[in-house]
């Protein structure tokens, strides 16, 4: 596992960056979530390698306790990401039913 | 425990909550709305003298003790970020009325205007880094939706910029969080800075500091970072373009103050450089790009990147007196660029566009207009009555004392620049002749708040004295952060 995380949020990155580079809106938006979705196991991977105190009271050293507080932040970081991701969705459909094009080079209307 | 502290994001939260039931009943709103508007600024004043007569304060939400619950920390920073903030809300909720459609438009702008204010409020006052970044989506959230809300060609564009760059920044604060937490086990922001201390020189704080710097560079549009800010913040509707310039980019060099001045006190003396660097670049470029433009709110726009150069070299030379600078550069530039993203809202107003060329005559058809249009432009010159003078007369000092001749150098030199391009968009639009006559004259409803912004301009700088007091106050306090530290922790 120590080594399949890494190598997870590396390709989730590298693909989210290369979908951001194309020119089609849809695949900018793809590139963002898969960006976010990397952001997020980032997140909840900082949970069981840290040397960070588990706030758990009562609790038994003996056994290997995984920290809870990252899988609750990473609750509320998908929910805010989901939000912001559906309001980019909802905004690209009105981009191209206003300007009937789906590629950004096109729409770029404000220069300079 | 004094509830005072939790008000200024309870308040806006609960109206904004409130105007969306009230979506049918105009008068009810209006009422609501002062009453909210006029509370807000009321308990700001008192929170902010509170904070200066008796230290820092805390609040612990739901009575959770520090390091564990999240705690909201008042000290005087954020006292002075949310009093800049409130000002310059309350002057755009006024123009508001005059600016957007009674019915329809009003309905939605000023439930997510209420919001907008819940989210910069609850930035300035959190002590938990991950609710740091809870309150920048609430504030963005707002964002996105209120500069898309007219729908028109290029807010939409605008509004698909602002959202890929919100949700990138979003995703490496995420990231940046994630290898904080794993590195100490703690979001709470005065338990890091006690945590982190063992862990100087490991690598990963420095690479978690250089994330931050980027994502709160990205917010306060530092140069390499700017490419969204002209777009975004000409295309959005006045009253939230002079939010955005006035106390939303500051937002980003109020996170960059705090982390490096809280978490990251031992890496100051290996970014700043860096910072300095940046900033010379910024502000030369925002200057750069502002000279060549021919619409007036895209001026502005570009004015306000290089004018956060400004602002970050001050926090640059991590000393007391450039911090005080800094801060107080904030206020000023935040009340007179709102001022003037206001004046040309009055342009927009009348004939539809601001283009300069498109206006001219000003001086005759509205005085008072061109009046407060002058003060503004004297003010970000830098010229004597205004406060304008005393930020940068304090910044140069500060950049002198600290001897960083370099970056004193370019400042002066990129003055130079904001004089002529502002002095030329006052004569275009107030002393040129026009095409032809305005049918619409300026309204009062929208002349009112931009002579308020302009008249504490004014102020600022004849009483430029018990402002500098407080800020230096405030830079006093940012550089001896175990207070902060004693007065989050010292409560458990």
């Amino acid at each position: 596992m120590k080594i399949i995380l890494p190598l997870v949020i590396g390709i989730l990155f590298a693909s989210g960056t290369y979908l951001m580079l194309q020119k089609n809106i849809l695949k900018l938006v793809l590139g963002l979530a898969l960006i976010s979705h990397a952001a997020n196991v980032i997140l909840i991977s900082s949970g069981w390698i840290g040397p960070g105190q588990v706030p758990i009271l009562g609790k038994d050293d003996s056994i290997p306790f995984v920290d809870p507080i990252p899988q609750a932040l990473v609750l509320t970081a998908i929910v805010i990401g989901f939000a912001a991701l559906a309001f980019l969705l909802v905004l690209s459909l009105r981009v191209y039913r206003d300007l009937k094009t789906s590629n950004i080079e096109e729409i770029r209307g404000q220069r300079g | 425990m004094s509830h005072l502290l939790i008000l200024p994001v309870l308040i806006p939260l609960g109206t904004a909550i409130l105007l969306l039931i009230l979506r049918f009943l105009p008068m009810a709103r209006r009422i609501v709305i002062a009453f909210a508007g006029v509370s807000i600024l009321g308990v700001n004043i008192s929170v902010l003298s509170k904070i200066y007569k008796e230290g820092i304060q805390t609040y612990q939400l739901g009575g959770w003790p520090a390091p564990y619950g999240i705690v909201l920390v008042g000290d005087l920073l954020s006292g002075i970020m949310m009093m800049l903030g409130s000002i310059i809300a309350v002057c755009a909720l006024f123009y508001s009325f005059g600016y957007l459609k009674e019915d329809g438009q009003q309905a939605i702008f000023h439930p997510l205007f209420f919001f907008l204010w819940t989210g910069t409020n609850g930035t300035f006052l959190t002590g938990d880094i991950f609710n740091l970044f809870v309150m920048f989506e609430i504030m963005l959230m707002s964002i996105y939706s209120l500069l898309a809300m007219l729908g028109d060609k290029k807010q939409i564009e605008s509004g698909l910029k602002l959202i890929s760059m919100g949700l990138l920044s979003s995703a490496i604060f995420l990231a940046a969080v994630g290898g904080i937490y794993a590195l100490t086990g703690t979001l709470n922001m005065a338990d890091l800075a006690v945590k982190i201390k063992p862990h100087a020189g490991h690598p990963l704080v420095g690479a978690v500091a250089m994330l931050f710097l980027g994502v709160f560079g990205l917010k306060a549009a530092m140069m390499p970072m700017h490419f969204w800010l002209p777009d975004v913040h000409s295309s959005a509707p006045t009253p939230i373009s002079a939010m955005l310039s006035g106390i939303l980019i500051k937002v980003g060099v109020y996170a960059i103050i705090r982390v490096f001045c809280l978490i990251f006190v031992d890496l100051q003396g290996a970014f700043q450089p860096f910072i300095l660097t940046l900033a010379c670049i910024t502000m030369f470029m925002g200057a750069m790009g502002a000279v060549a433009q021919t619409d007036l709110k895209r001026l502005l726009a570009y004015s306000s990147v290089s004018q956060i150069g400004y602002i970050l070299m001050g926090v640059g030379f991590f000393s007391v007196a450039g911090m005080g600078a800094a801060l107080f550069y904030m206020i000023s530039h935040g009340i007179i660029k709102a001022s003037l993203f206001m004046a040309a809202g009055i342009l927009k107003k009348m004939k539809g566009t601001t283009e300069m060329s498109e206006h001219g005559n000003m001086i005759n058809i509205s005085p008072v207009f061109t009046l407060f249009f002058l003060i503004g432009v004297a003010g970000l010159g830098g010229i004597p009555p205004s406060s304008g003078f005393f930020m940068k007369f304090q910044l140069i000092k500060a950049g002198l004392d600290g001897a960083f001749y370099l970056p004193v150098f370019v400042a002066l030199v990129v003055s130079l620049f904001t004089l002529f391009y502002l002095a030329q968009s006052w004569q275009k639009v107030c002393l040129m002749p026009q095409k032809e006559e305005p049918t619409i004259r300026p309204s009062f409803k929208l002349l009112l708040p931009v002579g308020v912004l302009a008249l504490l301009c004014l102020v600022l700088g004849f009483a430029a004295d018990p402002i500098i007091t407080l800020t230096t106050a405030a830079s006093q306090q940012l550089f001896s952060p175990e207070l902060y530290i004693k007065a989050v922790m010292g409560s458990m």
